[in-house]
């Protein structure tokens, strides 16, 4: 399994980037995540908004959160989280916020 | 607990033959061993209609969580609806007529579906408000069982699917529009798809038999992906990353919204009427893009598509 090295730490991650373990999370892997995977160089307060949402769903549910549920809940439009992410809710946001890739809905 | 009254001994008779084709137990098995409540009603209807389709079930898995877990139309109502439309095709086989009769079972699916369950986005249905308490939240999942509550609904939706769906293709037939009839049809034709795919696929227009909900030729244009990388070997995955992909064009296309009133501007009154709009060219933008993401001859996609 691939692995990307950041600040002394070894991150294991799927082919497509996802972190494998998404208890080696936190802010700073976040900003490293995002720089590295989605070009972005610093996340902002809405960018924040976003990944402490998807963090949380995650933690209390085990699997991200529906994408129209980001939107109602940071009250950010599609295309303000795409313009956030350029790779999506889906893709990007979640890699960011170091959710693994989900396999099913049950 | 409220007894069943029936209206006449015809619906009794139907009831009965619905729970001899299709049990409770049977459905939420199904559930537990395909994984997607898409490819769950996909799969029961398609063998109490006596008719599996194995890949094509298995392709309708990202139709799930309201296509790739965006939260739109229950994947119920996207699987049960491709059921129906090949129960059209063999039936009706291809052409308007089979397309416009798919169009119509689908509106019964959504109809039915809705009168069960008073909405049909799969993000509602879940009954979490993302703003809620997290008690709250924990008490749904923990306590009630969010996914319980979806093998529920799929053990109670399913009988009454494959009856809209019998009783819409046995009425009297209506008079069907001048081709095309359909915009995931025309679309899923465009991908290269087969006259029973197309016949298959053409329940979704106008945001699933023409409610208005999320995109149906964008789930058509998934689902015909799906099939595509079945046939070259290549799994289907409830989030796959082409699913994505084709996500991301359509919304680029149509100003980042998913909703066929939204992008229309309106809800089709009729097959005629949005066939009509077919015939004028309406949504052809949208109808290039997908083609075009879809097809493996033409990866660049949205990009191929604004060369034509």
């Amino acid at each position: 399994m691939p692995t990307v090295e950041y600040a002394g730490r070894s991150l294991q991650v799927n082919e497509q980037g996802f972190i494998v373990r998404p208890e080696e999370w936190d802010e700073d892997v976040a900003r490293f995540l995002a720089r590295t995977a989605e070009g972005i160089e610093e996340l902002t307060s809405d960018h924040w908004a976003i990944i402490r949402f998807i963090r949380e769903h995650y933690l209390a549910h085990r699997r991200a959160p529906m994408v129209r549920a980001v939107c109602r809940t940071t009250g950010l439009h599609l295309k303000r989280i795409y313009q956030l992410f350029p790779s999506g809710p889906a893709k990007g946001a979640c890699k960011v916020a170091g959710l693994p890739k989900p396999d099913g809905c049950v | 607990m409220r007894a069943v009254e029936f209206r006449d001994d015809q619906e009794r008779d139907a009831m009965s033959n619905e729970r001899s084709r299709i049990s409770s137990m049977g459905t939420v098995g199904t559930f537990l061993t395909r994984g997607t409540c898409s490819q769950t009603l996909f799969c029961v209807l398609d063998r109490a209609f006596e008719h599996p389709l194995r890949a094509e079930e298995r392709a309708s898995d990202p139709l799930a969580g309201g296509i790739v877990q965006h939260g739109y139309q229950c994947g119920m109502i996207w699987g049960s609806t491709l059921a129906a439309g090949a129960e059209a095709h063999r039936r009706f086989g291809t052409g308007p007529q089979a397309e416009a009769r798919a169009i119509l079972a689908a509106q019964r699916i959504v109809e039915s579906f809705r009168a069960q369950n008073d909405e049909t986005n799969c993000l509602e249905i879940t009954g979490i408000d993302e703003s809620s308490s997290a008690l709250q939240m924990t008490t749904h999942f923990l306590l009630k069982g969010g996914t319980i509550d979806c093998f529920r609904m799929a053990a109670r939706y399913a009988p009454v699917a494959f009856r809209e769906v019998n009783t819409a293709l046995s009425e009297e037939p209506a008079e069907a529009p001048a081709a095309p009839v359909s915009c995931s049809a025309m679309l899923a034709r465009r991908m290269g798809a087969s006259d029973m795919h197309a016949v298959m696929a053409a329940g979704l227009a106008g945001g699933i038999g023409l409610s208005g909900g999320a995109c149906g030729a964008l789930g058509a244009a998934i689902w015909i992906a799906g099939m595509k990388a079945l046939e070259e070997g290549r799994k289907v995955e409830f989030k796959s990353k082409s699913a994505l992909d084709t996500i991301d064009r359509f919304v680029e296309c149509t100003d980042y919204e998913f909703e066929c009133s939204t992008i229309v501007g309106r809800k089709f009154e009729s097959v005629a009427d949005h066939a009509r709009h077919l015939c004028q060219g309406g949504c052809s933008k949208i109808i290039d893009v997908l083609a075009a993401t879809g097809s493996p001859s033409s990866p660049r996609g949205v990009e191929a598509a604004q060369e034509k």
